[in-house]
């Protein structure tokens, strides 16, 4: 460890440089301590989840000590706020506007998505040894969502503003990888720190869950778009 | 809750209620009737969730009367479910609503459909009552929606496509799509759509043109869209123009594909439609952002 750079809140928390790919980065990149120290001096304006997006495992470190009084009552805040996100982008990608029977109409019909979340969530949880109880590990996990739900977030607003006929839909699937492997990498540190596995399990837990995640979205595809068709046309049996 | 988490909870409440309250200067929408017809504005191609569309059956209708059309066709990939769910919650608007449906004259006509996705083709049944098996050939699935009394059209009949329609498919299809968002900015695309429809007029002339949206995601429901000229206003009536080839297909440009009289009967329900506000105004563009700022203050503050 180059504790000769690691300076303020994020770098003083004995956080092993390996286990923050972003900490890394700025390393790479050449960022200097001092701009560094004057980034960190705004972190109390970013949520947990932006902390936990962008420094998963000195985050997870922090927050989850915080998090042990959480009741499932509390937990469920995060599952709802990706519902709402889920719903409003739906609404708004496919329509352009957002009204309030629209956005009830979009949060109902998608809120599966957040309920299958939780239940690879629950798996997960599982698998852990972590001192925090259920809800408090529930909710650090949903803390988690920030790269989908941002991508979601923008993903909605390129539909909606890049004109009607340009073809994005390609784009916008590609560009899934992104937060997929960002998750992967949040989901490492999640069970390494709140869950305190040790480093290789934790990278098999992360492998497993974005497997699950993958398998599951493969699912749904299959039952609402029967692509065995498809399918057939891209083999040419 | 901090402050700056406040401000965005607030910012995104009052998008979801500005565009409420915008939504309800959207005015009402009468069907236009010239001569013998109904000129009925027409998407035989949208997709609704419980399929790979994005929206629920039921807000598939309100988008449809929000851009202006008479009619749809749900047509997801292979099967129904999501028409069993629209005819549920139409029936339970209607209980409470008092409405009695399609007899309702600003009432949109919602017809079952079907996109059958096989292996060689992609061919639209419309107004047919339970799916059509995907396995069979061409003609064998134009045959099996013309039993249940639907109309057959086939689906971005690209090059790629053109095989499985031989000459037996081609004498009972009843239209195609020559107007789809997949050609808008491909000239060569676009050029085998006209280029097959020229070559189903060849085989049956009352072929009819006919302009779809794929509505899937988000390309505009009724961007590219038909005008149906039906003798009476009903799925029914629909079908049997269909079928008669008394149709008119736009593209997104506003090129127009069909008989010359038609067109000019077309041209003048599209005059009439002008004055109808079908894309968002700059009220509801300004609540799409104050909601989506304040999600994402939500996720970042």
């Amino acid at each position: 460890m180059r504790t000769g750079v690691k300076a303020g809140l994020i770098f003083n928390q004995n956080v092993s440089l390996r286990e923050d790919p972003i900490a890394r980065l700025a390393l790479v990149i050449g960022v200097h301590e001092a701009g560094r120290a004057e980034a960190l001096r705004y972190t109390p304006l970013m949520s947990p989840d932006l902390r936990v997006m962008l420094f998963p495992s000195s985050a997870y470190r922090t927050l989850a000590p915080l998090a042990a009084g959480t009741t499932l009552h509390a937990a469920l805040g995060r599952p709802l706020l990706v519902a709402i996100i889920l719903g409003c982008a739906m609404a708004i990608s496919a329509t352009g506007r957002i009204t309030i029977g629209l956005a009830l109409s979009t949060i109902l019909c998608w809120s599966f998505v957040p309920a299958l979340q939780m239940l690879t969530g629950a798996w997960m949880l599982t698998r852990g040894t972590g001192d925090p109880k259920t809800a408090a590990q529930m909710d650090l996990w949903f803390m988690g969502h920030a790269p989908w739900s941002l991508w979601i977030l923008v993903s909605a607003a390129m539909f909606t503003w890049s004109g009607e006929t340009t073809r994005l839909e390609w784009f916008v699937v590609a560009s899934a990888l992104i937060p997929a492997v960002w998750t992967g990498i949040i989901t490492r540190a999640f069970c390494r720190i709140v869950q305190q596995a040790p480093m290789r399990s934790a990278v098999r837990r992360a492998i497993a869950h974005q497997i699950v995640t993958v398998a599951l979205v493969v699912a749904y595809l299959f039952a609402v778009a029967r692509p065995w068709a498809r399918i057939l046309e891209m083999v040419r049996l | 809750m901090t402050i700056a988490r406040r401000l965005a909870a607030t910012l995104l409440v009052c998008g979801v209620v500005g565009g409420s309250l915008v939504e309800r200067d959207t005015p009402a929408l009468e069907p236009y009737r010239e001569g013998e017809y109904w000129i009925l504005a027409g998407d035989f191609h949208v997709h609704s969730f419980f399929g790979d569309g994005l929206l629920p059956p039921w807000e598939a209708r309100r988008e449809a009367r929000r851009r202006g059309l008479d009619a749809i066709a749900v047509t997801n990939h292979n099967h129904q479910a999501s028409l069993v769910v629209d005819r549920w919650t139409s029936f339970l608007a209607g209980s409470l609503t008092g409405a009695s449906g399609a007899d309702s004259a600003s009432d949109l006509l919602v017809l079952p459909g079907q996109e059958i996705t096989a292996g060689r083709y992609h061919l639209i049944g419309v107004g047919m009552a339970t799916t059509v098996d995907w396995t069979q050939s061409a003609a064998e699935a134009i045959a099996a929606v013309h039993a249940q009394g639907g109309a057959a059209i086939a689906a971005h009949p690209t090059r790629g496509y053109w095989n499985a329609y031989d000459s037996r498919a081609l004498s009972v299809l009843d239209g195609s799509e020559v107007a789809h968002p997949l050609v808008d900015g491909d000239a060569k695309s676009r050029g085998e759509l006209i280029e097959f429809y020229t070559r189903l007029r060849t085989a049956r002339p009352s072929a009819a043109p006919i302009g779809s949206s794929d509505f899937h995601i988000r390309a505009p429901m009724g961007l590219c869209r038909t005008y149906v000229f039906a003798r009476e206003r009903s799925q029914a009536g629909v079908v049997e123009a269909i079928r008669s080839g008394r149709t008119v297909a736009y593209d997104s440009t506003g090129q127009a594909f069909g008989d010359a009289a038609l067109v000019a009967m077309a041209d003048r329900r599209r005059q009439h439609d002008a004055v109808r506000r079908t894309s968002p105004s700059p009220s509801a563009s300004a609540s799409v952002v104050a909601v989506l700022l304040g999600l994402v203050g939500l996720i970042v503050l």
